[in-house]
This record gives structure tokens, C-alpha cells and sequence, in this order.
């Protein structure tokens, strides 16, 4: 049975996952980038939350102060949320630059324009408005 | 509404209530399996408090009015949710799944 990663900050979508998505895949689960980074090679496909908002500092991937200069006028507060708010999408980028090519779908509703943006950095990369298993089975499988 | 706020009420709030309504079997006994997650959806948040409280914190008075009336229905039947009735917790779906549709709208709407 091909394995599928969930990635997040709490146990929401593991829970999901293993009731609803369990006939088709063995789900394994990492709550950081570092976790995510260690079990992907053993994954098939990634499930990914976006925003860390329950993610301690120390987990969090991604340079605030760099962030601070570039986005925000040195505002290092607003980007350390900015990392929260796009940890999920860090995490994958952390990911691909791994080697890890795997199917990567996203339960958030991004705009199309971003989703475009985000498969021209990253690749095979899906989004599902809500928790919809079947959905999300179907974009898995349209990327696989 | 700001951007930043429409997006985080859709996400923190609506996305998480409807987690189980979505997928909940349309028609038959509600499974008695996805009770405890449903009621996990419905009266407790991701990181804490009740979605209700979660969103009348965030959302700007006077707006959103339809998703407090929501969640005003769906806090009236946690007594029968938690009880597993099947006629509340389908009726508690089907409230979840309007509010994860109006704050997603919401969203999309501020851009």
C-alpha cells in the first residue's frame, strides 16, 4: 500500500486521514519540517496543512530576520507570523530541495494564480478547499 | 475585513468545523464512530476554545451574521450531538458545512 505523509502542526489532519483516507494509503505523520524531512523518503505522497500556527519557534523552518529585510520592511514579528502562516509551503520547499518529488496536496483554498506559482517552484503540487477525502484522493491521483 | 483576518476565520474556524461533516456518509445512521470527532469539530478548536468563541473573537462585529446564527444552532444541539442523535448531528453537518462555506466565501471575497 503506498504510504502518504501528512504534514501539520496538530493532530487534526492525521485523524482525518486515518478515517477517511486509510483504504488507500498507510498514513505516517510529521508535526515539523524536521520529522517531514526524516520520514519522507518512505512516503508515496504528502499531505500538507499551510499555516503553523501551533508550531513552537524552535520547529519552525525558515529565516525570520532574512524575511524581516526582504517582505517586511524589518518588521521581524510580522515575518515570524509570515513563517507560521506559510510554514506548510516552506516545508515542501525544504522538501523538494531534499530530492523528495512526491505528489503534494494542500488542504487550503488558494487562489489559482498561487497554486500556478506554486507548481512552477515546486512541482506536482495539488489544493483541496476543505477536508474532502474524495478530493483529495482524486488530485493525489491526478498528480501521481 | 482584512485579508489576513478573512483568511485566518476560514482557515482556523471553518476549515476544522466541517472536517467530519464533510465526509460523513449523505444518507443512513450517522456513525456512531465519528461522533467523538464530530463533536472535536463542533465544540473545540484547533488550539483551543470552542470554534463559536474562536470566531466571535475574530470576526468584526456586525459581520458574518449568518455564521453566528450558525453557530448559535449548532452550540444549541451539542447536548444531542454528544449524545450521538443521528437527526442532530446531521443537522450539526449540515450547519458546519454553511459556515465553512460562508467564511470561504468570505475569504475569497477580501481577496
Amino acid at each position: 500500500m503506498p504510504v502518504l505523509l501528512v504534514i501539520e502542526d496538530g493532530p487534526e489532519y492525521e485523524e482525518f486521514a486515518r478515517l477517511f483516507l486509510a483504504e488507500r494509503y498507510a498514513i505516517v505523520a510529521a508535526r515539523s519540517a524536521a520529522a517531514a524531512l526524516a520520514r519522507a523518503p518512505e512516503a508515496d505522497a504528502l499531505l500538507i496543512d499551510l499555516r503553523f500556527e501551533r508550531a513552537r519557534p524552535e520547529d519552525l523552518i525558515g529565516d525570520a530576520e532574512d524575511a524581516a529585510r526582504r517582505l517586511f520592511a524589518g518588521d521581524v514579528e510580522r515575518a515570524r507570523r509570515w513563517l507560521k502562516e506559510q510554514q506548510g509551503t516552506l516545508i515542501l520547499g525544504a522538501l523538494r530541495e531534499a530530492g523528495h518529488a512526491q505528489p503534494a496536496v494542500f488542504v487550503h483554498d488558494f487562489a489559482p494564480r498561487r497554486l500556478e506559482n506554486l507548481n512552477k517552484l515546486y512541482g506536482r503540487v495539488g489544493a483541496v478547499p476543505g477536508f474532502d477525502a474524495r478530493s483529495i484522493l482524486a488530485t493525489l491521483e491526478a498528480l501521481a | 475585513m482584512t485579508r489576513e483576518l478573512a483568511a485566518r476565520l476560514a482557515h482556523d474556524v471553518g476549515k476544522y468545523v466541517a472536517r467530519i461533516a464533510k465526509n460523513a456518509p449523505a444518507d443512513g445512521p450517522f456513525p456512531a464512530a465519528l461522533v467523538p470527532l464530530l463533536v472535536e469539530d463542533l465544540y473545540a478548536s484547533p488550539g483551543g476554545g470552542r470554534p463559536s468563541a474562536r470566531f466571535a473573537a475574530l470576526a468584526p462585529p456586525g459581520e458574518l451574521a449568518a455564521v453566528r446564527e450558525a453557530f448559535a444552532a449548532i452550540d444549541a444541539l451539542e447536548d444531542a450531538v454528544r449524545g450521538g442523535d443521528p437527526g442532530a448531528c446531521r443537522r450539526a453537518c449540515a450547519l458546519a458545512l454553511e459556515v465553512e462555506a460562508a467564511l470561504r466565501a468570505s475569504a475569497r471575497e477580501a481577496g
